[in-house]
């Protein structure tokens, strides 16, 4: 069955359908979720709630994009909502200016060596990322998604996407140098 | 001509930009290995394989049970208190009633005197009826 099949048949009260729709996107929304969360709890969280939205918005679903860009959206809106809660919560424990805004935290060089395989390593680069670098870098480079299309996602002008890409990019090619060399 | 280069990935370029990379590119030994360091970190990025942990489908579907029976408790909530509510309104009015027959029929009006019964009630009266000393 096809996607809108199978929404159809969810609408219905199908629960095998909507979960052979869990199994079809889960993939797709972990790689945007522990893209921009981490392998960490709450990402697993986020990536249910992403699907419980989904299910609870079902009939309002029109079908203008594809299922996997609009599951992507909520994913990516939940995962920026919980980085903004860890900052509040952390900002309650230490001082304001340790979270004054940058662009980049610079991980620890020895970490990253000490790191076990290129995915953790990939994972530490993308986490030193700040927030708004991290979605584009998530959308473009892990979810492949055109730029267009990320920046249709993010809601933000193409423009602004290839600026932010450039940048993370540098910062990303430092921090990955002997990966990629 | 490296945001040229970062650019030409996510952008189609002009044709006029297309060449000016390729002459670039053809003559600049740096440029073509920032090229291969952008394809490589492209690769590994693209390359990765990211998954939540075992029986996710299944705790989705936890959630979704246990989000639709609370709403059902939630629905009888408001059911019973709209019940309860019914029946205290209905007592109330009734009450309210039979205060109202009660009074007409032991004043024979429903003058303000008969709600307070203080007969001839004024201003005056009520200012040294609440300054009085008991």
């Amino acid at each position: 069955m096809n996607d809108i099949e199978l929404i159809g048949e969810s609408r219905r009260g199908n629960e095998g359908a909507f979960a052979a729709l869990i199994t079809r996107y889960e993939q797709q929304v972990a790689k945007t979720v522990l893209g921009m969360l981490g392998n960490t709890p709450e990402a697993d969280d986020i990536g249910q709630e992403t699907f419980v939205r989904f299910y609870q918005y079902l009939h309002h679903f029109r079908g203008d994009s594809g299922l996997g860009t609009y599951l992507t959206r909520i994913a990516i809106n939940l995962s920026l909502n919980e980085l903004k809660r860890r900052k509040r919560s952390m900002s309650l424990f230490f001082s304001a200016n340790i979270f004054e805004e940058k662009e980049f935290d610079q991980p620890d060089p020895d970490d990253v060596e000490d790191s076990k395989d290129t995915k953790e390593i990939v994972q530490k680069a993308l986490q030193s990322l700040e927030p708004k670098f991290r979605s584009v870098v998530v959308l473009r480079l892990l979810d492949k998604y055109s730029t267009k299309e990320t920046a249709e996602i993010l809601d933000l002008p193409i423009g602004t996407v290839l600026s932010r890409l450039a940048r993370a990019q540098t910062k990303l090619k430092s921090i990955l140098d002997k990966l990629i060399q | 001509m490296l945001d040229l280069l970062m650019k030409s990935f996510d952008k189609e370029l002009s044709p006029d930009e297309r060449k000016q990379l390729e002459k670039i590119l053809s003559e600049s030994d740096e440029l073509r290995s920032e090229k291969k360091k952008l394809l490589k970190l492209r690769e590994v990025f693209s390359s990765q394989e990211y998954r939540f942990k075992p029986f996710f489908e299944s705790r989705v579907m936890n959630r979704i049970h246990k989000l639709r029976n609370g709403k059902i408790i939630e629905f009888d909530f408001a059911k019973n208190l709209f019940f309860v509510f019914k029946r205290v309104a209905i007592s109330g009015i009734a009450a309210i009633l039979i205060l109202l027959i009660s009074i007409y029929i032991s004043e024979g009006s429903f003058s303000l005197d008969a709600f307070t019964g203080v007969e001839s009630f004024s201003d005056d009266n009520l200012i040294s009826y609440l300054l009085s000393d008991f």
